[in-house]
């Protein structure tokens, strides 16, 4: 077969069966910026030019590239960028950059297509729409692609040749240069697969790997490690192998031997529950995952039920109970009284939990992962390993998005780094789609019983929220007192229960436990004001004694959209308008170790810390901060990050990340600043010398810190973070000095707002978000740039929550049944709303810094705003998310009166 | 030309072929699954749904136009793409239901690379049947794990075992142009025998192995035709329907509908065409409230599943939807 790429000819004489254009490109030519992700041709990321026309190289077989002109975004290189690819860069067309080499080639061929229909003319949204539903973007990088693309095709980068770049990692990602795990192609290198079992519930009576080490290609073989030889999932680890190529370690799979006592299983809370279900952690409770970050809280089981101890609300949870129970019978007090469900949410990052390890010696190993915690994972590593933690290096240049998935020692890691040291040989472990999406992790789904008793003046009497949580196997959700934390007043009554089954683990997911808590409660105050006729923002005034919480009410009641909301169930056409607000908050994360490292020398300025960019932009972060301080362009910063030997930098979750690093990398900037100007005034004997844009005035002119660096023997400077003045003891800082784990919580909370518009169809059941305001008061945004493009993501992934994204179990066989793309339904850009999003600045000056994160905050009130609008404009009060159009159609024309609240 | 490629099976070390076949004969020869573009098998493969031999029919020459036949119709070749078909200046002036389809029908990129004959032939999308855990009928079993278990996206008229609905898009919308197609350049079969009366769960189709669609002909075209198509689906974008309609109509200068058609798809293990809703639009002046109950009609004789309950209403709606922007000349799609 003979093809050209990129200009190239390239001959093969064999070609595998089922090969397809990406495996070629990818392992054969080595063409690593074309990615796989969900290999079914919907996600995009493979997509390739052929002969001038996108295809996707996951569904495009190889032999049919025969005679073609191929061309990769590997074609544009940083010699040869395309205006789409500065476009890009400028606008932010892009987070973790894994999806970007598909939109970029996708991009060029559209801008070369308008170019000849249309001149210079402005694309509208609609048709980049059109042009571009073939791809996704799970971080939400789709309001910077818009503006791109409709900027490339007017003309305004064509003759641009210096370009400006909003993150400094974006060049990388738009000419596929940026190497993630999947794309490590080291000498030598193995294929691992993990076999994983084919029952929910299941003793391992045996498991024989010599069959499959008998295959020829087949280096190692082995039962996974820590199996304890009770199955509680479908695909839990049973064993791996390593094999010369793909085809083989499959083959090598079906080969081992297990022999399984197949036990009853349950699927999902209600079935969890019942009486004569089995119990599946019992004897083994303290081996239960747990589903939150950090620490689990203590608990009582009965049977498959786990039931928090604390309960989150105070001392007289009983109180409130009875206030609820009273004030339904009593004249001028109300109760709302409902179960609000929330569907799993799958993570779906389009680079899947993968890993590849290299051991150089017996002692000493290199894990290159996808991974938010860099330095954790070295510990863990180090941990299973029974290593000396200095003999692990954890490796993470570029990672294909988290969002809460990737914080472990996960199984593809456990089983790379295992299958390495046996065979002798790197191996790379990198599941299909059908395992990330099954396996990966999800936000765990479930209900609250929630009541809210309130007196007809809007007095909040009592609040009781119970919730059940169904993280799979995995327990320890902490969400009841989620619902409390954003209002003061009346007594409360907090539960939080787990409710196992024999699914595999839930995983924290972007605020965990806070979009479900706010689906119930922000609907619920919703509702409340519905019933007492008070206005939704008077009411909770009323609730409310914060002063940035105040400030976001006064900043709706100062939105057009807001003030001109149709009234509930007033609208009786087609399509029907509605307008909602939620708010929310979330707590104060941050990393007291967290060590920023600043290099002055001949190479210039150069930031380390082992921290990770998942998409955060804390690559560009430390980059600016530096560059600021020494007034010189962001990409004349060198920023070394994403690998353990560097010094300790935060995981890339709790919104920790910014916060933690800008101040000390602010702090060391300074001093390395000063130290700087000090030997350079005393080296080259400078007269009224003086700090200036770019360099030092003196006497005789302006010396540039880059000529300076060179002459003067090397600096370094390190500052750690440390904690903040602690004004008062807060039960929150007892629990992180507890944890002793690199994270503390600060004080004082972060607040967000934000209204949706909505317009549904009842004929075709529809729901659409065209505009949606967010205004965060989070103190400061230490790069307003940066922090919206991660607000957009958090809006996108809201939407995707409130409207499409459930996983779906066979409850027969306790297989997850979305394992692709097609059928888990994540936002495209069709579904990208008009964003407008503000910051409130102010009232937590006591965080180094002034500012805290907002990643989990901006996305969390997002569903239940969607639901508020809804209810708006319907008058149906929808407690169970997603809201398809097979809820909805059923809501408004088979069930009218289930949903609805009187 | 055969390629050989090694395939490890079972354990046991065998060969599968991919056979890339130059003409019909070959084809017929070949043993393997037939592949076209390989939009559909190529993930199914990737998937571990599907094994075993290829016969690639894509260097087959002569498929690959749209023409005038010697009916007054056009054929259009087994291998033109979706994309081609949705752009032909022919098909967007005499078939507009048809190139409305084409263009609105999974993602552009798909479009580009999928052929024709691919799309009428292509295998279900139920979530059971392409998930490598599953056995079912389609797969050489004999019971469908969907009845059981969640389909949601299942038929809501239930002609045979299997639970799902066919997948055409296409298919949907040749059957409400009364389109034929031409097996191996010899014999023509109507799409409605094409499909069947989808009783039968194992298959997607009536065709026999080996035998190759090698174009899709075209009945000759109305004047004047305003035709439709709309899908339901959750996102503003590349989703499979839930529930999909097609209509045609011509309306004379009194506005009365003197031919109308109309099909639905996503809803039965076949696309269905709707006689009844037809006759009932037919002589008709055209109003909101003849469209309103055309539509209502559409789900005569429904048999939803207990989760499709929710398509009945759904086909009401499509099907309004698509009657009035055929009627209005709005270009449709999702």
């Amino acid at each position: 077969m003979q093809t050209t790429i990129n200009e190239k000819q390239y001959a093969f004489e064999t070609l595998d069966t089922d090969e397809t254009a990406v495996d070629l490109i990818r392992s054969r030519c080595g063409l690593t910026g074309t990615k796989l992700v969900c290999g079914s041709g919907v996600c995009g990321a493979c997509t390739v030019l052929v002969d001038g026309t996108p295809m996707v190289g996951c569904l495009l077989p190889a032999q049919q590239m025969e005679g073609k002109a191929v061309e990769t975004v590997e074609a544009y290189d940083a010699e040869n960028l395309h205006p789409v690819q500065r476009a890009f860069m400028a606008h932010d067309g892009l987070q973790c950059g894994y999806c970007t080499p598909g939109f970029i080639v996708e991009g060029i061929a559209f801008y070369k297509r308008w170019r000849v229909e249309h001149g210079l003319q402005r694309p509208s949204p609609e048709q980049i729409t059109d042009a571009l539903a073939g791809h996704l973007c799970r971080c939400g990088a789709y309001a910077g692609i818009y503006a791109a693309l409709q900027a490339a095709c007017a003309g305004e980068f064509d003759a641009v040749t210096e370009t400006h770049t909003q993150r400094v990692d974006a060049l990388e990602k738009v000419t596929g240069a940026a190497r993630y795990t999947t794309d490590i192609q080291l000498p030598g290198q193995l294929c691992g697969k993990i076999l994983r079992a084919p029952h929910a519930y299941a003793r391992v009576l045996s498991i024989d790997c010599t069959p499959a080490l008998a295959l020829a290609g087949v280096k190692a073989a082995i039962p996974f490690p820590g199996q304890d030889s009770v199955v509680r999932y479908v695909g839990q680890s049973i064993a791996a192998v390593a094999a010369v190529d793909e085809a083989t370690a499959t083959a090598a799979l079906k080969r081992i031997k297990v022999e399984y006592e197949i036990l009853p299983h349950v699927i999902g809370i209600p079935a969890a529950m019942a009486e004569d279900a089995p119990d599946i952690w019992r004897g083994h409770r303290r081996e239960a995952p747990g589903a939150s970050e950090g620490f689990t809280l203590p608990g009582a089981w009965k049977q498959n039920v786990r039931t928090g101890l604390l309960n989150m609300g105070g001392l007289r949870p009983a109180r409130a109970r009875q206030l609820v129970a009273a004030a339904k019978d009593k004249e001028g007090q109300h109760v709302i009284e409902s179960r609000y469900t929330n569907a799993i949410q799958i993570h779906t990052a389009l680079e899947p939990h993968c890993a590849v390890a290299h051991w150089p010696d017996e002692t000493q190993v290199q894990l290159y992962i996808s991974t938010q915690a860099v330095t954790a994972v070295q510990q863990q590593a180090a941990r299973h390993l029974r290593l000396p933690v200095e003999n692990v290096t954890v490796i993470a240049e570029h990672v294909g998005g988290g969002f809460g998935a990737k914080h472990d020692l996960y199984d593809e890691a456990i089983a790379a780094l295992e299958l390495a040291r046996c065979s002798g040989a790197p191996v790379a472990v990198i599941p299909l789609r059908p395992e990330e999406m099954s396996l990966g992790g999800f936000r765990p789904g479930g209900y609250f019983d929630l009541k809210l008793a309130a007196s007809s003046d809007g007095e909040l009497l009592a609040l009781v929220s119970h919730a059940y949580s169904d993280g799979g196997v995995a327990i320890g959700n902490i969400t009841s007192a989620l619902t409390a934390m954003g209002y003061s007043g009346g007594a409360r009554d907090l539960r939080d229960h787990d409710v196992v089954s024999n699914h595999a683990p839930g995983k924290p997911f972007r605020g965990p436990g806070g979009t479900g808590a706010l689906w119930a409660m922000e609907q619920a105050v919703d509702q409340m004001a519905h019933e007492l006729q008070l206005d939704a923002l008077a009411l909770r005034r009323k609730w409310t004694d914060n002063e940035n919480r105040l400030k976001l009410y006064d900043w709706v009641e100062s939105l057009e959209v807001w003030q001109n909301r149709p009234e509930v169930g007033s609208q009786n056409g087609r399509y029907r308008r509605g307008v909602g607000v939620a708010f929310g908050q979330w707590i104060y994360l941050y990393d007291p170790e967290a060590t920023v490292q600043i290099d002055a020398g001949p190479d210039g300025l150069v930031v380390r810390c082992a921290t990770q960019d998942i998409g955060n932009g804390v690559r560009t972060t430390l980059a600016r901060i530096v560059a600021e301080v020494f007034t010189v362009e962001q990409t004349k910063v060198q920023v070394l990050i994403g690998r353990s030997t560097y010094p300790h930098g935060p995981v890339a979750g709790g919104s920790r990340v910014t916060v933690s690093v800008f101040e000390p990398a602010e702090r060391a900037a300074h001093l390395l600043r000063d130290r700087l100007f000090g030997l350079a005034a005393e080296t080259f004997d400078l007269s009224a010398a003086e700090i200036a844009p770019g360099g030092i005035r003196h006497s005789a002119g302006l010396l540039s810190w880059m000529e300076i660096m060179p002459q003067i023997p090397p600096q370094q400077v390190s500052i750690k973070r440390g904690a903040d003045p602690q004004l008062v003891q807060h039960i929150g800082a007892f629990f992180t000095n507890q944890m002793g784990m690199g994270v503390m919580f600060g004080q004082g909370l972060a607040h967000g707002a934000v209204v949706v518009e909505v317009e549904v169809d009842i004929l075709s059941g529809k729901t659409r978000v065209p505009r949606v305001w967010e205004n965060l008061a989070i103190g400061r945004a230490y790069l307003p740039d940066m922090a919206r493009s991660q607000v957009y993501g958090g809006i996108l992934q809201g939407i995707g929550y409130a409207l499409y994204e459930e996983k779906v179990f066979d409850h027969a066989t306790g297989n997850n049944l979305v394992s692709n793309l097609q059928d888990y339904h994540i936002p495209g850009i069709g579904d990208t709303p008009e964003m407008f999003v503000e910051f409130t600045d102010g009232g937590l000056e006591h965080a180094k810094g002034q500012g805290i994160g907002l990643s989990e905050l901006c996305t969390i009130p997002v569903a239940a705003a969607v639901a508020n609008a809804v209810y708006n404009a319907t008058a149906i009060r929808f407690t169970q998310s997603p809201l398809t159009p097979e809820r909805l159609i059923t809501a408004l024309y088979q069930e009218p009166n289930r949903n609805a609240q009187a | 030309m055969k390629a050989l490629a090694g395939f490890i099976f079972g354990g046991k070390k065998q060969m599968s072929t991919l056979t890339m076949v130059a003409t019909l004969d070959e084809a017929r020869e070949a043993t393997g699954e037939i592949r076209a573009s390989g939009t559909d098998m190529m993930d199914r493969r990737r998937h571990h749904i599907s094994s075993g031999n290829i016969v690639d029919i894509s260097r087959i020459p002569g498929l690959n136009t749209i023409e005038a036949n010697d009916r007054g119709g056009y054929s259009i070749g087994a291998h033109v793409t979706i994309d081609a078909t949705s752009r032909h200046q022919a098909i967007i002036s005499h078939y507009p239901g048809l190139a409305m389809a084409a263009g609105a029908l999974a993602t552009p990129q798909i479009r580009w690379m999928a052929s024709m004959g691919g799309a009428l032939l292509q295998t279900t999308r139920c979530w059971y049947f392409r998930h490598e855990a599953f056995h079912c009928y389609k797969k050489g079993g004999n019971h469908c794990p969907a009845r059981a278990g969640d389909h949601r996206f299942g038929v809501a008229f239930d002609l045979g075992p299997c639970a799902f609905p066919h997948p055409s898009t296409i298919g949907m919308v040749l059957l409400n142009y009364g389109a034929q197609v031409e097996i191996d350049n010899r014999r023509n079969l109507s799409i409605a025998d094409l499909y069947g009366d989808g009783r039968d769960p194992r298959r997607d189709h009536t065709l026999p192995a080996g035998e190759v669609l090698t174009r899709i002909v075209l009945p000759p075209p109305l004047a004047d035709e305003r035709a439709s198509y709309f899908r339901a689906i959750s996102r503003a974008r590349a989703e499979w329907p839930l529930v999909e309609a097609s209509v045609r109509l011509v309306i004379d200068p009194g506005d009365i509908i003197t031919f109308a058609r109309v099909a639905i798809g996503g809803v039965a293990a076949i696309p269905l065409r709707l006689p009844h809703v037809e006759a009932m639009l037919e002589g008709k002046p055209v109003s909101d409230a003849l469209f309103a109950r055309a539509a209502e009609a559409a789900s005569e004789g429904a048999t939803p599943l207990p989760m499709t309950q929710y398509k009945v209403q759904l086909i009401a709606g499509a099907v309004l939807e698509t009657l009035q922007r055929a009627y209005r000349r709005i270009w449709g799609g999702e």
